[in-house]
């Protein structure tokens, strides 16, 4: 009784606030939310209808009756709206951060500022009411989302060690933690009105948390069930990987998840067995206790509770598992999508089931997602994939946004952040050659190329798009990278980095790199030139500085040569240094570029089964198999490393050769595909080298490529453009043809372009040979110029201001203090 | 006592040649065994064919000299005769000797459990690369002529519907072939013995139906046009492939089957009938006949070995 009368007075309670807040805010909005506080009031207290009384303030309400089991949408909407104390805390935190981007320059202390400030929010927790009556906060202690996301806040403000870029990334962090959830659950409600069971999500959703078991509350499960695996994740793929650290790590996440969801958490102590964490991620233990505790109190809770179900819930799984499965064929290949899949799903598999058989089965499905999930993490951190990298943080945070909770996929978003930040700004002081030093390295690698991708967001969309259209409409010839080459061919540029971390009027601003190339046997030159230009005006030339094979003071450019591997440390500097008293840069931002051109050639083959048409068509109708016995029956064209990829295709092999001559041969669609980071500024040229008895005809497509001309092997040899890939030409072998742009240095590549060749019978006897099924290789070389450029945004500062403000400038100017 | 050493030198020379005798091998084969005639005609290969390991080898460097060998083997009952012939990608790989040749295998026999087996090779040169490495299919074809002889005893039941006969030394039944006859096409089953009544009424003609199947991994082509798949052209609508040639006997009597050249699909049966001249008189009462049918065919294998060409770095 006393209890019941209790909890009355606590429904009562909430009806009271959620009134008032009707009163003072006056709109229909924050009736409907005092409305559900009622409902879940009286519900919670006696479990029926409930009447709604009007306030004793301000313009009365209507009594409204209601069913218990219903909510408005309007309810739900703003049950996510931030919370004051919440938005204080922030607001605290980011003033705080941003005195420490401002005052304090000493990386140790900006360090041990954020130590500070965690310990502060570790320490709300400690500090109970008094810490939440000074800043009007609920108690938050207890939610790891929110620790999270003033930390990740912090971080980004420290870090970014530019207070423009800072404030700005803060500003925009701020909407998505604040807002985020709101915007999230209002798309969840239109899901829900999509799929028609809206009255049936108002239904689960209508009832109170409190009634609920503690594992399927959205407020408690959720948000450790998420913050245990992305830990174990990331720990397991960084510091996890140094024995020791690893085991600690193991035994505490272990100990966590005892607590939380009971003995099958021991699971988790599995990861000891390997104390270099490689397998780690193949036992994602804290995941499947956290699924088997839930799955349990589920189980329990549907038999007392039968309730209608949303299927967008395993829609959006559904989705995580095909986003998984798709982006694991892109970085690892069929084969290691379902060797992984089988060895991790299998293994958890049999541990869960030795564990509990009952929930074994049922856990099969959504535990293999996040084994899958957990292994491509891991081998896209293992083979540096940075792009897989930002695909998953992009797929998992919004997914788990939608599917789970709001503030699920906000904390995956923010902890995946906080990492990456950290991995990026503190990854130097690490020794490279440590394995944490090693991980970080990726990490900080792969962030940076992920910014620089997401940069370049919209236009790189487009791209893909256009390509996938491509291939599905048969108007992209793939390719392979040659695996089995060891030699990573090609150029790549490093970012530019600032070589002081502030710059002002009174020096030049100076930023290097390191340009690393790799040839094969013909050495790569490559034209580097740095420009500067200062907002919109039009960009001037800057100096250059390198092992340059000229001088660049006289050309303002460099010309460097790779020779196998080499690496050149390229500078760009603003200016010359300034005369007394003359200011060399205006205050303000500007950008700095560097440039790098260079030639380059893609050589890709093809492989082309070739059997007499008559003896096909036959083995076809007869439904036998004309490439019985081999074992590479439809082969892909294989194409070197480098920034530009050239796919053949020939339709279905084998292809069926008619023996008289003028007959048509088969058509050869050659796909020249830009899959650097830079841009094709022009196609050289194409040569295009065919087996003997087979001619091209005429092409097609190409935009800027000119008509193919027939050459022979002299004749190449003789072209200084062509010779070198004309060195193995044989007249007796090939037909050779070159193919021209049309006009030079007209128009970049874009993303590819696909010609296609149609072939000629020239001598049937000679393309077939005496086998059955002849084996002849198509081969194109694609010469061309790629430009790859490096650009950084800097902020240059009036130096009296500067030194004024942090009471400096009697020591640095000593001129200015005499008379 | 000279007779006596005399008798004793003999009896030694006796001994080593009966020994000597036991020692003949020929070249390829392993010690004469003799082996019971079913035992020969079983199983479902013909000549096999394999690449042999290391030869090509599986990675090569540019501009080095290379082995490509095949060993065949004749692991049939009949003897074989065809070509060979190696298919390289001439652009990088060149070879100084002609790619094909003929050749002949015996096969198994009472005194030769174990059939003929030949090494050919061809010497290669990998070619100069721009590439790093080079990836390069080799292929080998073999096609050859070949044969299937199975012989079955069947029970013949001469009676008709008015006439039906009581002694019962045999019962006719459908038999199911499983295991091959010592070549890569075999007749799978063979169906009841059906008896067709003739003009005259106290003779019948026994009706036997066959089914044939290619049980083999290769391709069957036409026995006399065989060498087509294998260096020769074919050209257009030339129908060459799945042509199978049946001869049978019953009791040493010819049958006429229909169709006499078969063309093999997944469910190809043959039906044979004694001729009206060689009907059975209806007196003679159930029997257990000999049946003997031949295979005649060509047969095409092939086989790929994928080899790796490395530039010399």
């Amino acid at each position: 009784m006393a209890v019941g009368e209790a909890v009355s007075k606590v429904a009562s309670g909430f009806a009271e606030k959620a009134r008032e807040k009707a009163v003072e805010k006056g709109t229909e909005f924050a009736a409907a939310a005092a409305q559900r506080a009622v409902e879940k009031g009286a519900a919670f207290a006696q479990g029926k209808v409930a009447q709604f009384t009007a306030p004793s303030r301000g313009p009365p309400l209507p009594p409204v009756a209601f069913p218990s089991n219903v909510i408005t949408h309007e309810a739900s909407f703003s049950e996510h709206r931030p919370k004051q104390g919440e938005f204080m805390v922030f607001v605290l935190v980011l003033i705080v951060s941003l005195l420490a981007v401002l005052f304090v320059e000493n990386p140790l202390v900006q360090r041990l500022v954020i130590i500070a400030i965690a310990g502060l929010l570790f320490a709300e927790r400690f500090l109970g009411e008094k810490f939440e009556q000074k800043f009007n906060i609920k108690a938050e202690s207890a939610d790891p989302l929110m620790l999270l996301k003033l930390l990740a806040a912090v971080m980004i403000v420290v870090f970014v060690n530019n207070i423009f870029t800072g404030i700005v990334l803060v500003i925009v962090f701020f909407l998505i933690v604040l807002y985020g959830p709101q915007a999230v659950h209002w798309m969840q409600d239109r899901v829900r009105e999509i799929k028609g069971t809206k009255e049936g999500a108002k239904a689960l959703v209508a009832v109170p948390e409190e009634e609920k078991p503690k594992l399927l509350r959205a407020s408690f499960w959720p948000k450790w069930f998420f913050a245990l695996i992305i830990c174990d994740g990331l720990i397991d793929n960084t510091v996890g990987r140094i024995p020791g650290v690893e085991m600690i790590v193991e035994v505490v996440l272990a100990l966590i998840a005892y607590f939380l969801w009971g003995k099958a958490a021991l699971l988790q102590l599995l990861e000891l067995l390997d104390p270099t964490g490689f397998l780690d991620p193949f036992i994602p233990g804290v995941a499947g206790a956290g699924l088997a505790a839930r799955h349990h109190a589920m189980k329990e809770w549907e038999a007392k509770h039968p309730q209608p179900k949303t299927q967008s819930a395993m829609i959006f799984l559904l989705f995580i598992a095909v986003g998984v499965v798709v982006g694991g064929l892109v970085y690892m290949g069929l084969t290691g999508v379902f060797v992984a899949m089988i060895a991790g799903g299998g293994l958890l598999f049999a541990v869960l089931a030795m564990y509990k058989p009952d929930v074994g089965l049922a856990l099969m499905r959504t535990v293999g997602l996040l084994v899958g999930y957990f292994l491509l993490l891991f081998f896209l951190l293992m083979f540096n994939a940075p792009s897989g990298l930002v695909a998953i943080i992009a797929l998992v945070a919004p997914i788990a946004m939608l599917v789970v909770d709001a503030k699920a996929g906000v904390l995956v978003f923010s902890f995946v952040l906080l990492v990456g930040f950290y991995a990026y700004a503190y990854g130097s002081p690490v020794p490279s050659d440590s394995p944490l030093g090693g991980v970080i390295t990726a990490i900080s690698g792969g962030i940076a190329k992920g910014f620089s991708k997401a940069a370049a967001g919209p236009q790189y969309l487009e791209q893909a798009f256009k390509r996938q259209i491509a291939i599905a409409s048969g108007d992209f010839a793939a390719s392979q990278i040659d695996a089995e080459a060891k030699r990573d061919l090609g150029v790549s540029l490093q970012p530019l980095k600032k070589s002081e971390e502030r710059f002002f009027t009174t020096a030049p601003a100076a930023f290097f790199t390191t340009l690393k190339g790799t040839a094969l046997d013909k050495p790569i030159e490559i034209k580097a030139e740095c420009e500067f230009q200062t907002g919109s005006d039009p960009p001037a030339p800057a100096k250059i500085l390198s092992r340059c094979a000229n001088d660049p003071r006289q050309d303002t450019f460099c010309m460097l040569t790779v020779e196998g591997e080499e690496s050149y440390d390229i500078d760009c500097t603003t200016g010359e240094p300034p005369a007394a008293g003359e200011p060399v840069l205006v205050p303000g931002s500007h950008t700095i570029r560097l440039r790098a051109a260079f030639g380059f050639t893609a050589r890709s083959y093809l492989p082309m089964y070739l059997m007499e048409q008559g003896k096909l068509r036959d083995m076809r109708r007869r439904n036998l198999d004309p490439l019985e016995g081999f074992d590479v029956k439809s082969p892909v064209a294989t194409t070197t490393k480098g920034p530009v990829r050239v796919g053949i295709a020939v339709g279905t092999q084998p292809v069926g050769i008619e023996l008289a001559a003028g007959k048509p041969g088969p058509t050869i669609a050659v796909t020249i595909d830009n899959a650097g980071a830079g841009e094709v500024a022009e196609v050289t040229n194409v040569l295009l080298f065919m087996p003997k008895g087979l001619t091209v005809a005429q092409l097609a497509g190409g935009r800027a490529l000119g008509e193919p001309a027939k050459k022979t092997c002299t004749e190449l040899r003789d072209d200084p453009q062509v010779k070198e890939e004309a060195k193995l030409c044989d007249d007796k072998i090939h037909n050779a043809y070159l193919i021209s742009p049309r006009q030079r240095g007209t128009e970049p590549l874009g993303s590819f372009v696909t010609f296609r060749a149609y072939t000629q019978v020239e001598d049937g006897n000679t393309l077939l040979g005496p086998a059955a099924v002849t084996t002849r290789n198509i081969r194109v070389s694609t010469t061309y110029k790629y430009l790859l450029k490096q650009e950084t945004v800097f902020t240059v500062e009036e130096p009296r201001q500067a030194f004024e403000r942090e009471g400096e400038i009697q020591q640095v100017l000593p001129a200015e203090r005499e008379p | 006592m000279s007779g006596k050493w005399l008798s004793s030198v003999a009896f030694v020379f006796a001994l080593f040649l009966l020994l000597s005798c036991q020692q003949v091998t020929q070249l390829g084969r392993s010690p004469v065994k003799q082996l019971p005639i079913a035992e020969i005609h079983t199983g479902t290969q013909g000549v096999v064919m394999n690449f042999v390991d290391g030869a090509p080898p599986a990675e090569v460097f540019e501009k080095n000299r290379f082995e490509i060998a095949i060993e065949v083997e004749n692991k049939g009952a009949s003897n074989a005769e065809g070509v060979y012939v190696f298919g390289v990608p001439t652009d990088v790989i060149s070879v100084d000797q002609v790619v094909f040749d003929s050749f002949k295998l015996e096969g198994k026999s009472p005194f030769a459990p174990v059939g003929e087996r030949k090494r050919f090779v061809l010497v290669a040169t990998a070619g100069e690369l721009l590439e790093e490495h080079f990836p390069a299919t080799i292929t080998a074809n073999i096609c050859y002529q070949y044969s299937t002889k199975v012989t079955q005893v069947i029970c013949i039941k001469p009676e008709t519907a008015l006439r039906r006969e009581t002694r019962e030394i045999c019962t006719p039944q459908a038999k199911g072939l499983s295991g091959g006859q010592g070549g890569p096409v075999a007749v799978v089953s063979i169906d009841k013995p059906l008896m067709s009544p003739t003009r005259d009424q106290n003779a019948v003609v026994p009706v036997i139906t066959l089914r044939v199947q290619n049980v083999g991994s290769g391709v069957v082509v036409d026995k006399g046009r065989f060498s087509e798949l294998c260096g020769g052209r074919a050209g257009e609508g030339q129908d060459l492939l799945n042509v199978v040639k049946i001869d049978a006997k019953l009791s040493e009597k010819p049958l006429t089957c229909k169709p006499d050249v078969l063309k093999l699909a997944e469910d190809s049966s043959v039906t044979c009938r004694l001729s009206d001249a060689d009907a059975i008189s209806l007196e003679s009462g159930t029997y257990e006949g000999l049946l003997e049918v031949q295979l005649d065919y060509g047969y095409v294998e092939q086989k790929s070995k994928n080899i790796v060409i490395k530039k010399i770095l």
